[in-house]
């Protein structure tokens, strides 16, 4: 009988090794590096507890193993090493370990059908062999896109254009190296449609960025493309021109989306502004919808309530509200209070994460809160949608957009619309 | 001082889009630019809103309004 062996060499795979192993399994084995992956030696996993004295009967007197618990080596390892056995007995697993080879395992097989042999494998650390270390299960996510559902979602906007219209885009920042990118200025006199201010590089990651890394996910449609209309000049004002010029522009280049996260202040009993009406009509035609800021100018805690603001209260613009984290109507968020000017849908919208402009090399991000940081949540995920359904018509997407929302029912319809946006 | 207005043509205007908007060029409007859903972006003289308003096919003349953000250094934005 060969001597013991608790040794560590590594022995090529015998047969009786391939007793236990599934299709999948053997797949997988077929798959890893050539590198050993058993010992050579045997687990026998006793089926019950035995008896007193019934192991030693099967295993010395049956099968002439000669057999050792580790109780009886309270001390170290290199004791059990040097004894003269032929099995190890750990008594709380209910597991026997072989020392010697398939022969031995074959012996008590024969023996007996109250053991399950199993080979003992050898464990790798991955990556030590060069191949790809496992992506991490769980990817920090920002709480919008976990309470929007987009962090969960498969898609990624792919193929879908989303337009953002605003201060330009920081294109050097990092996070976006190799994203399809088209972007344009409106602003008389600017050419350039790099942003100075961040506001645009902010609303564009959450809408359109994507993970990197062990970075907290900060993007809805990481895969979407994305089209820049810078239509904020340096000192941070627009007009109503450009932006009328900014949303021809989207509409003409088949963007799906536009987003804008800006208003001009709408007074109790003012009507709408006609033309944003027209544009918003015109796009939804072109299979374009456009969502816009609710606006910033309430202050609930003093009981101020302002009305949704221009454009997005025009009926063929969505309206997005903020929430903040726990559910709530974000201080500043305007509400339906004029008639037909509506709060469409709502989204998160204080403490939000996202990219920044940033000096070269030195990629920046910065949380902060307003409906504008709510409408990207919105333009992202109906970018999702119109990956998935790419063949619906814009009023398809919207009624689905409302449809998945989660309603909100300690929250009024006039402050959050159909309830928080839920990405497909 | 002339006035940045959006002009919004009404539903079906006499001779179309582009005949109203050669009538408003004779009236005196810088044209900027055309949008076929009925608006037409330009300048006016000043003080002269009324007149614009007053003219046939002309469903609404607004001084163009301006948008302004919050600075970057804002917590809301």
């Amino acid at each position: 009988m060969q001597g013991p062996d608790f040794s560590h060499r590594a022995l090529p795979v015998d047969e009786l090794s391939l007793l236990n192993e599934s299709e999948q399994g053997a797949a997988k084995r077929a798959a890893l590096p050539d590198r050993p992956q058993y010992t050579g030696r045997y687990f026998a996993v006793l089926r019950q507890k035995p008896s007193a004295g019934s192991l030693n009967r099967l295993f010395e007197h049956q099968a002439g193993l000669r057999l050792a618990s580790t109780s009886d080596f309270p001390g170290s390892v290199t004791e059990v090493e040097r004894a003269d056995i032929d099995a190890l007995y750990y008594e709380r697993l209910g597991v026997v370990l072989l020392a010697g080879q398939a022969g031995q395992a074959r012996l008590l097989a024969e023996a007996t059908n109250q053991v399950i042999l199993q080979p003992e494998r050898i464990f790798y650390v991955p990556g030590a062999a060069g191949e790809p270390l496992p992506e991490p299960l769980v990817i920090p996510a920002t709480w919008g896109l976990t309470a929007t559902g987009a962090a969960a979602s498969a898609l990624t906007g792919k193929g879908v254009r989303v337009a953002v219209l605003d201060t330009g885009f920081d294109a050097g920042h990092a996070d976006f190296a190799g994203r399809h990118l088209v972007s344009k200025s409106f602003v008389p006199g600017e050419p350039t449609t790099q942003d100075y201010h961040g506001h645009g590089t902010h609303c564009i990651g959450t809408a359109c960025g994507r993970h990197h890394g062990p970075r907290t996910r900060y993007g809805v449609a990481g895969e979407s493309e994305i089209y820049v209309g810078k239509i904020f000049g340096r000192g941070g004002a627009s007009a109503g021109g450009w932006l009328l010029d900014a949303i021809d522009w989207a509409v003409a280049n088949q963007c799906r989306v536009i987003s804008l996260s800006l208003g001009a202040p709408v007074l109790p009993h003012q009507g709408i502004d006609r033309y944003y009406e027209l544009a918003g009509q015109d796009a939804l035609a072109h299979n374009c919808i456009i969502v816009a800021a609710a606006g910033n100018d309430s202050s609930r805690r003093d009981d101020v309530i302002a009305p949704v603001s221009s454009p997005a209260n025009c009926a063929s613009i969505l309206a997005v509200a903020a929430v903040d984290a726990q559910y709530g109507v974000a201080d500043f968020s305007g509400a339906a209070i004029n008639p037909h000017q509506l709060i469409d849908i709502a989204a998160p919208g204080v403490g939000v994460y996202s990219s920044w402009v940033s000096a070269p090399d030195q990629p920046a991000y910065r949380t902060i809160s307003g409906t504008s940081m709510a409408t990207p949540h919105v333009a992202g995920v109906l970018a999702l949608l119109w990956e998935k359904f790419p063949n619906f018509t814009a009023a398809e997407i919207v009624a689905e957009l409302r449809r998945l929302a989660r309603p909100l029912p300690h929250l009024l319809t006039s402050d959050v619309g159909a309830g928080l946006v839920q990405a497909p | 001082m002339p006035c940045n207005v959006i002009i919004t043509a009404s539903e079906s205007p006499e001779g179309g889009l582009a005949a109203l908007t050669e009538r408003l060029k004779q009236e005196g409007l810088q044209v900027n630019r055309v949008f076929r859903y009925g608006v037409i972006t330009g300048t006016i003289p000043a003080g002269r809103l009324a007149d614009f308003q007053a003219m046939k096919d002309v469903a609404q003349v607004q001084q163009e309004p301006t948008f302004q953000l919050a600075p970057p250094e804002s917590f809301i934005q």
